[in-house]
């Protein structure tokens, strides 16, 4: 199935964009697109437990899984307020 | 034989005003165990000494400055300490919490805490090494801002002193003013007009050295464990020691959790890109503020090279600052944010109350609330760089039309009456911080519940709606932020949790990561101290201290009607952004609060729950 990721500043992929369209496998869950995402984008140094993951606009955990045609949007959430 | 008390100082220094007089006092054990320190010590002290009917602003009332029993420690983030009084904004429990490094010079010179009482006749600043304690005349010090102050008064006093100061707001007796301390860092106890208190006993500063070494239990054991826990917190706040604070502003204006336009609409995407902490960083950042024994430093340090503030160099400002600021006067002019910040900090005014105040101001002037009359015949608009600049300087100054704003809302409504008061976004008279409770439905609870007024950093219970849980707190899971059921709970336990921290004291930061847990607090709190401390003792700690400050509140006056949010909060929807639908159902959350809290349906602390606490 075909997704749509959007990543939010600092973040982007390894060519300087911050979105693609990308194919994953059915039952493919949030933190196996992140897994996937940690070999094409820059998350690191941040790591995944400080990124807010939204799906078509909602709050998702590592746990969510992803259907045909989402948006994931990812945001570095940073400590403090 | 007396047991020592490890990392506590062991003593508390009292300074009488009125007779120019100081004593110490022993710190039992029994008060160590049943109040913890900082924000605890706090509600122990102000509820006992400060009777509800109190003027703020007289001489019954205290100004107490409170270390925790981790504060000078190398426990990660240790450096704070609680400065707490009645507060002359909202009439209620008044307190801040701020880093730095003072309260580790405070412990240092051998004490827990200071704490003001009476009121002296002349302006005078404190000087502490130690124990040589004198009161001296500030006469050539008032109306000093809080940054070149500090120079000043360790040329008087001592080259490593610390400073702990008010501006001229805080001279002037500002209800928004705020107690600052390491000079150009600007680091603030800004809520709850507690400056004013400062200024109405004549105190312009407190400096403090010492070199008392701190005593542990297991010092080996101790840094061992601090050792091997500061990686893992380094690496987990890696974003707010690149960005800063200033990095929620991306991702708070995406789900909806941003300030707009004094809190009428929901998206500020475009603006948020100009002010973010990635925009900071790239183009002012010159360095990193710590706090003693950090291990984060969130602090910016900033220098604008080129243009109209061309010059300017210090701390930069937090998200509160950029969110109200920035999206809540549709100011998306970094600088002038910067130079905005600088002002409120020189001035010594609470950054969250002014930008409150100046949207407040925008919106009320274009409804017609105040109009040229009120303003110096000026047109106040939204986004008016310039008018917002000459507002905070007014503010500052406490003159014009600034000087109603620098009393803050309650004196705002007192002037302009119920339709300046429907556009005000407080709770219990304290301005709302940059989070949006129609974002977060347990946030709505926990600014409705706050002991100080509309107050994020007592609960934080949205970070447990994103991407955060507290196994010991009994919060197992996320769960949704627009969910109902639960959210009060929740947000009674996460007020319990961070009063924890706040007593203990230590930076809520290291915990966003999930390494510093309440299991790794109560096994350094042990090691430091020698006292025994379990996750139970400091959960019940918690709970004590919160239920101890909504007792004084209680006697204030305070109870279920004044637990509550503006119109606007529960009854319009934003129609836009991340959160454009969702409005808090608050009194049903309320039921659920108060029930969990062994609280009447009044919001009435339960003689069982009193008795349960040892209150």
């Amino acid at each position: 199935m075909k997704i749509s990721v959007k990543l939010f500043p600092p973040l982007k992929f390894e060519d300087g964009t911050q979105k693609k369209s990308l194919e994953v496998k059915e039952d493919t869950d949030v933190c196996d697109l992140l897994a996937l995402l940690e070999y094409q984008c820059i998350l690191d140094p941040y790591g995944k437990d400080a990124l807010l993951i939204l799906i078509d606009g909602k709050m998702a955990q590592h746990s969510t899984v992803l259907m045909d045609a989402q948006t994931v949007e990812v945001l570095l959430f940073v400590a403090g307020g | 034989m007396k047991k020592k008390l490890g990392s506590y100082a062991g003593k508390i220094l009292w300074i009488d005003l009125t007779n120019q007089k100081w004593h110490t006092e022993e710190v039992t054990e029994e008060i160590a165990k049943k109040w913890l320190g900082g924000s605890g010590f706090a509600a122990y002290y102000v509820s006992k000494l400060v009777p509800a009917d109190a003027d703020p602003l007289g001489p019954e009332n205290i100004l107490g400055f409170f270390t925790g029993p981790l504060t000078g420690t190398p426990v990660p983030s240790s450096g704070r300490h609680t400065i707490a009084g009645k507060s002359p904004l909202t009439g209620i429990w008044g307190e801040a919490s701020v880093g730095g490094n003072w309260g580790k010079s405070l412990k240092g010179a051998g004490y827990d805490a200071l704490i003001l009482t009476g009121e002296a006749a002349e302006p005078v600043y404190i000087w502490i090494n130690e124990d040589q304690v004198e009161i001296r005349s500030a006469a050539d010090l008032w109306g000093i801002d809080t940054y070149e102050i500090e120079k000043k008064i360790q040329d008087l006093t001592h080259p490593k002193a610390q400073i702990s100061c008010i501006g001229p707001a805080g001279e002037k007796m500002s209800k928004i003013s705020g107690i600052f301390t390491d000079g150009y860092e600007g680091r603030t106890a800004a809520r709850c007009g507690l400056g004013a208190v400062a200024g109405a006993k004549k105190v312009k500063a407190i400096a403090v050295y010492g070199k008392i070494p701190i005593h542990y239990e297991d010092k080996e054991t101790l840094l061992n464990s601090i050792k091997e826990a500061t990686p893992a917190i380094r690496e987990k706040a890696k974003g707010s020691t690149d960005f800063g604070t200033a990095g929620l502003v991306i991702p708070c204006q995406k789900i909806g959790d941003f300030p707009v336009k004094n809190w009428t609409e929901g998206s500020w995407e475009e603006g948020a890109m100009k002010i973010s902490g990635i925009a900071l960083r790239d183009k002012y950042l010159t360095g990193r503020f710590h706090c003693s024994s950090c291990a984060i430093g969130c602090g910016r340090k900033i220098a604008i090279t080129e243009g109209k503030y061309k010059g300017l160099h210090g701390a930069g400002p937090e998200y509160e600052t950029l969110g109200l600021f920035g999206g809540s006067c549709l100011i998306d002019d970094l600088e002038v944010i910067c130079y905005g910040n600088e002002l409120c900090n020189r001035y010594g005014v609470d950054t969250i109350e002014v930008g409150n105040l100046i949207a407040f101001s925008m919106e009320a002037y274009e409804k017609g609330v105040i109009t040229k009359e009120d303003t110096g015949g000026r047109d106040i608009l939204w986004g008016d760089k310039d008018i917002f600049i000459e507002l905070v300087k007014e503010i500052g100054e406490v003159k014009g039309f600034g000087a109603i704003l620098s009393q803050g809302f309650p004196g705002v409504i007192e002037k302009y009456g119920e339709a300046a008061k429907n556009i005000s976004m407080i709770s219990k008279g304290l301005s709302f911080p940059a989070h949006e409770p129609r974002a977060s439905n347990s946030l709505a609870v926990a600014y409705a519940t706050a002991n100080r007024g509309a107050c994020h950093c007592e609960s934080f219970s949205y970070k447990f709606e994103a991407n955060l849980v507290s196994p010991e707190m009994g919060i197992d899971k996320v769960t949704d932020r627009f969910a109902q059921q639960g959210k009060g709970v929740l947000a009674a336990k996460t007020q319990d949790l961070m009063v924890i921290f706040d007593s203990v004291a230590m930076c809520k930061f290291t915990m966003f990561g999930g390494v510093v847990t309440p299991t790794v607090v109560a096994k350094w709190l042990t090691l430091a101290t020698g006292l025994d401390w379990s996750v139970e003792d400091l959960i019940q700690c918690g709970e004590r201290i919160f239920n101890a400050k909504r007792l004084y509140n209680v006697q204030c006056g305070i109870n279920r009607e004044n637990d509550t949010l503006p119109d606007r909060i529960l009854k319009d929807p934003r129609g836009s952004g991340g959160a454009a639908e969702n409005l808090p159902p608050l009194e049903v959350m309320l039921d659920e609060y108060y029930d969990y809290r062994g609280w009447d349906e009044l919001g009435i602390p339960q003689r069982q729950k009193i008795e349960e606490l040892g209150l």
